[in-house]
């Protein structure tokens, strides 16, 4: 059987680790999650296809959101389904850029330190995110059922990724390779 | 940034941002760079959130998968233990130790009739041989359809899907969440006791509906007679009577620890739902990001493939809006509806109104199945235009292509109700039935049954340029109301459809 070249596994470990990181940035731009799948299964082709132009310790994430980027233009033009919001290419690439700059210097940690701070809310508020992303409820479906206002709902969301947030941040700072 | 555009950019995230305010939240992030990276920050952590929770989903769908495993090597292991006990029954040395076991086998305490197309896993408290009905300690997850129990001591209930259950006697159910109906026939089942994770319904003689959601306060709506409900941990707190026509809701923070909420006598199912179960493309619902959405108990998904920047237009179809094919070679793929194949038995259902030939090439209006295996197992319904009309042709896998006779003819500018009813399945072959305009065709057929579409096999409405598939032309033609049923509809209903009907009676 044949081995595969070190720094070919180390291409493919490095596509492995930044998938969350990657499905989250295409999310970002796409209307819905099926599309963002499809997406990302082409990122990854073109990553694999392209793995001779990636250069061995320069940012892979930037290399890899390049690559969506692009995919999702493509994707939104054949498709004719545009995220309601971003229409155009100004737009765009702003968001790309403010992506980027959101995913901080180590997206590929990011989901780790989500699935910690997962843990630690309450059993009310992993209730509601079970719904919501578990479940795929929308907010409205599951204000509905449990007789709470939309809005009042949506804040209780927007709380609940407040903390979520300031807990990946500090868990990222906690944990920082030396 | 205001407090009002914060929220509307945490809305827009949510995806319950109002359409109307789309352009305002534009031009929001195209100004405001806080907002742009309020929004950036947000959709990130939301799609981080969708990964996470698809990847825990995948993995407790991998220990269902497991879990059903184990089941299934319990059962084997059980037959083989009876068949074996059977042979050495024989010799009279074991009949003692076998008829133990039936001694201990506890009375059935209820029975259990699904939907059509319900999907559900049954735990077993121990190892029986299936036959010996619901016992004691066995658990019911229900994860599609519907659900009817009987208990022996008179009370029926009507549990929908998502829902979990264990059965602990002949007059009570614990349920951890489901939607459920529940009536007492007779006298002698007053007294039936529901469980809840943190209530406990005590019926009086009576119907009442059950909202119980797997994370969430449950609710008790009481339709006829009386109950009384109580909650089960906590402080001590009194017994709710609800009176018929009112609701309760669990809620901590009142003495009772429920409150009262509006009463919803139309949310629970009172029968299984009519055998005719079936997905539905009618193309007058449009999901949030604007495609076509289909209805039924699949999560059948509708995309538009644009082709030559074609166009499928929406146009007034014969039940509702339909869907318009300009000739481009633009299509629409149905993604999801394996699950639903005609396997042994089943049907597909549609309305079509042809417009005028500029040629008489052929062109498809649908085609279904497995597009691997050299094309073996696609269904494709095509037809030929000519001048006097346009005659239909099938073709079913194996390159085997059916001409129907001259009579199976369409008309243009008029809409025609077309079915294909396929089954049962005998020594290898399906009868297929074709119908046009609720009336039977002579040109019905005995055809090798063809391998079932794998998962990522698209159903697809006009003319898909596959070379893999068989090669049609664009189709110029409107379609409207495509159903995909599981169980094959009679005469009857195939009338009733052509007619604009219904015979599912979901209106």
């Amino acid at each position: 059987m044949s081995r595969i070249p070190s720094e070919t596994a180390e291409y493919i470990a490095l596509i492995s680790k930044h998938q969350a990181a990657i499905y989250a940035f295409v999310r970002a731009m796409v209307p819905s999650a099926e599309d963002a799948e499809d997406i990302v299964q082409e990122t990854n082709i073109a990553l694999w296809t392209s793995a001779n132009r990636f250069r061995p310790g320069s940012n892979f994430y930037a290399y890899a959101t390049r690559i969506a980027y692009h995919k999702v233009v493509d994707h939104s033009r054949r498709r004719k389904r545009h995220h309601p919001l971003i229409v155009d290419t100004e737009l765009a690439e702003k968001l790309a850029a403010s992506l980027g700059e959101a995913a901080g210097g180590t997206p590929d940690r990011r989901l780790a330190a989500l699935e910690h701070c997962v843990e630690k809310l309450d059993t009310g508020e992993r209730g509601l995110l079970a719904q919501r992303y578990q479940r795929n409820l929308t907010v409205r479906r599951i204000a509905r059922d449990s007789g709470r206002s939309e809005s009042a709902l949506q804040n209780v969301f927007s709380k609940i990724r407040h903390k979520l947030r300031l807990c990946i941040e500090s868990t990222l700072a906690r944990t920082a390779p030396t | 940034m205001t407090r009002e555009e914060r929220n509307l950019v945490t809305a827009a995230v949510d995806g319950s941002l109002p359409s109307a305010e789309e352009g305002r939240v534009r031009e929001l992030l195209k100004r405001d760079a806080e907002a742009m990276e309020l929004y950036a920050r947000e959709a990130l952590l939301h799609g981080e959130l969708e990964w996470h929770y698809g990847a825990l989903r995948q993995s407790q769908a991998a220990l269902r998968r497991r879990a059903e495993v184990v089941e299934e090597f319990r059962r084997r292991r059980t037959r083989r233990i009876s068949i074996a006990s059977l042979g050495i029954a024989a010799t009279g040395l074991l009949m003692f130790a076998g008829l133990g076991y039936l001694r201990e086998s506890p009375e059935p305490v209820a029975t259990l009739r699904f939907n059509e197309g319900a999907v559900s896993r049954l735990v077993r408290a121990s190892e029986s041989d299936g036959k010996s009905g619901i016992v004691p300690g066995d658990r019911l997850v229900l994860e599609r359809g519907t659900v009817e129990l009987v208990f022996p001591q008179g009370v029926r209930a009507v549990i929908e899907a998502p829902a979990g259950m264990n059965f602990t006697g002949g007059n009570a159910l614990l349920m951890d969440h489901g939607i459920g109906f529940f009536e007492i026939e007779r006298p002698e089942a007053e007294g039936f006791r529901l469980t809840l994770p943190r209530s406990e319904v005590v019926d009086l003689g009576t119907s009442f509906g059950i909202i119980a959601p797997e994370d969430g306060a449950a609710e008790i709506h009481l339709i006829d007679g009386r109950v009384t409900t109580q909650r089960r941990a906590g402080t001590f707190r009194r017994a709710t009577d609800p009176r018929p026509g009112q609701a309760y809701r669990e809620d901590d923070n009142t003495a009772t620890g429920y409150s009262m909420i509006p009463f919803r006598d139309d949310r629970f199912p009172r029968q299984l739902p009519d055998r005719l179960d079936h997905v539905a493309i009618d193309f007058n619902r449009i999901d949030d990001d604007g495609a076509f959405a289909a209805t039924g108990p699949l999560p059948a998904r509708v995309r538009e493939v644009i082709v030559n920047g074609g166009e499928i237009r929406r146009t007034p179809g014969r039940l509702g809006r339909a869907v318009s094919f300009d000739g481009s070679g633009s299509h629409l793929e149905i993604m999801g509806w394996s699950e639903y194949h005609h396997r042994p038995s089943g049907a597909l259902s549609f309305w079509v109104r042809l417009q005028e030939a500029r040629s008489e090439r052929r062109y498809c209006l649908v085609s279904w199945g497995a597009t691997t295996r050299e094309d073996l197992g696609r269904w494709s319904v095509a037809v030929s235009p000519r001048r006097e009309g346009a005659h239909l042709s099938i073709r079913g896998g194996m390159d085997r292509e059916y001409h129907l006779s001259a009579a199976s003819r369409l008309d243009y500018h008029t809409w025609h109700h077309l079915a294909f009813v396929f089954g049962p399945e005998t020594d290898g072959r399906t009868r297929v039935r074709i119908f046009i305009d609720g009336i039977e065709q002579p040109d019905s057929m005995s055809v090798p049954v063809l391998p079932g579409p794998a998962a990522d096999d698209a159903l697809i409405i006009g003319t898909h340029h596959d070379p893999r598939l068989w090669q049609s032309h664009a189709s110029r033609c409107d379609i409207d109301d495509l159903r995909i049923y599981r169980t094959a509809p009679d005469e009857e209903d195939i009338a009733i459809l052509a007619s604009g009907g219904d015979p599912a009676g979901g209106g």
